[in-house]
């Protein structure tokens, strides 16, 4: 017996107990309506989805209101979802979708797709002091050479190579079929080996 | 585009990229445009993980530290419910308890038994169809676990979908499971718990 239980409050396990969880059982508790599963889930995904969302729309507060919206529509949406796999393409489908809106909207007198990188959250994302010169170097152009990429081509290859999404993840996310994303890739991959012509000349 | 990524022995990058992950091949091996595409691709696989782990470190590009409590505070305050369920079948006007309580409660219970994680859960009141009152809906043969205790209690029904921890034994882990849920939900609430359906969903 355990006199001092409310039936009327859910007990959710030991703070921290869910940390370990994976991400299939916190999406099923969250689906049947576990808040404390589903702060987990926030915690887990709000730093990459935030970066993702940056990588598109250079406002860092719009960037906020976009991944703080996409956690609330994909949990008024979680007892919908048909299976737990794809709770994370989903909250990278949403993130996206808003991330380009918002920039369209933003810059309507420039297409996205031809836009100069001006990213400087990104650009400026170095390591600290001690890191070394050349690698600070090769990530800053690689974060440059990324943002000079087609908006739809940059989206899918940094959720695919830099954030682990796998390519089904990937189109859920930009709502394309699977052999559209493994092309947009290719070329992304194709057109950034390009240009690290120029940045290996600089070492070895 | 194909045509510009072509290499001038006349592959791809596309088929260097495709056998990345094994040793070069017989070609690759004395070819220096597949061998210098090679490195690049490999320098690109691995900037792109340094991106990630350094954006990931770099305090500019967390969401404020304000962001999951505001997230959590607007997932809170449209926390689902569910159906209000008569604790006394035979009580009218009669008090409830919501089908989110009940379902924490078969959480609590199911989080206590060693190698398994709960999922997605639902309670239902158990409607007697054949009318008799005896609470089988029908069916032959069916006694209350404990008379004594289901005499007024309503009876409701529990889905619960289920991880279990691999070397886990499903025979032991549900039987205990079943039984803890009934104790736990009788105990904290009066209802009977007729039936507990399991789902295991995945071996973690």
């Amino acid at each position: 017996m355990t006199p001092d239980a409310d039936p009327s409050v859910v007990q959710p396990l030991d703070a921290g107990a869910y940390e370990e969880w994976d991400d299939a059982s916190l999406v099923g508790r969250a689906a049947s309506g576990d808040d404390s599963a589903f702060a987990v889930l926030v915690r887990r995904y709000q730093g990459p989805l935030f970066r993702h969302a940056l990588r598109l729309t250079p406002d860092r507060r719009l960037a906020e209101d976009i991944v703080q919206e996409a956690f609330l529509t994909a949990w008024r949406r979680l007892p919908t979802l048909q299976t737990p796999e794809a709770f994370r393409g989903w909250l990278y489908q949403i993130t996206t979708r808003r991330s380009i809106d918002a920039f369209r909207a933003r810059r309507p007198e420039q297409p996205v797709d031809t836009t100069a990188p001006e990213l400087d959250g990104l650009v400026a994302a170095e390591p600290g002091p001690e890191a070394r010169a050349e690698q600070r170097a090769q990530l800053g152009d690689l974060a440059a050479a990324l943002q000079e990429l087609p908006v739809a081509q940059r989206a899918a290859w940094a959720m695919r190579e830099v954030d682990g999404l796998s390519y089904e993840e990937v189109a859920v996310a930009l709502g394309v079929p699977v052999s559209t994303v493994r092309g947009r890739i290719a070329r992304a991959r194709r057109e950034l080996v390009e240009r690290m012509g120029s940045w290996q000349t600089t070492r070895d | 585009m194909a045509d510009d990524a072509r290499l001038s022995c006349g592959r791809s990058i596309d088929d260097v990229w495709s056998h990345l992950d094994g040793p070069p091949d017989e070609h690759e091996r004395t070819c220096p445009y597949c061998l210098e595409a090679r490195a690049r691709l490999l320098r690109l696989s691995d900037a792109a993980i340094d991106l990630r782990s350094t954006e990931a470190a770099d305090p500019a590009l967390q969401p404020d530290p304000g962001f999951t409590a505001s997230v959590m505070g607007l997932v809170r305050a449209e926390v689902r419910r569910g159906q209000a369920i008569p604790l006394d079948a035979d009580e009218v006007p009669g008090l409830t308890i919501s089908e989110q309580a009940v379902v924490g409660l078969v959480w609590a219970a199911a989080d206590s038994v060693p190698g398994i994680r709960a999922r997605r859960c639902r309670v239902r009141p158990f409607t007697d169809d054949d009318g008799d009152g005896d609470g089988d809906g029908g069916e032959d043969g069916w006694q209350p676990p404990d008379e004594h205790e289901l005499r007024s209690g309503t009876l409701v029904d529990v889905d619960l979908a289920l991880a279990v921890e691999p070397g886990t034994s499903i025979v032991e882990a549900t039987a205990t499971l079943r039984r803890r849920v009934a104790e736990q939900v009788a105990r904290e609430t009066g209802l009977g718990v007729r039936r507990v359906d399991l789902t295991v969903e995945d071996v973690l």
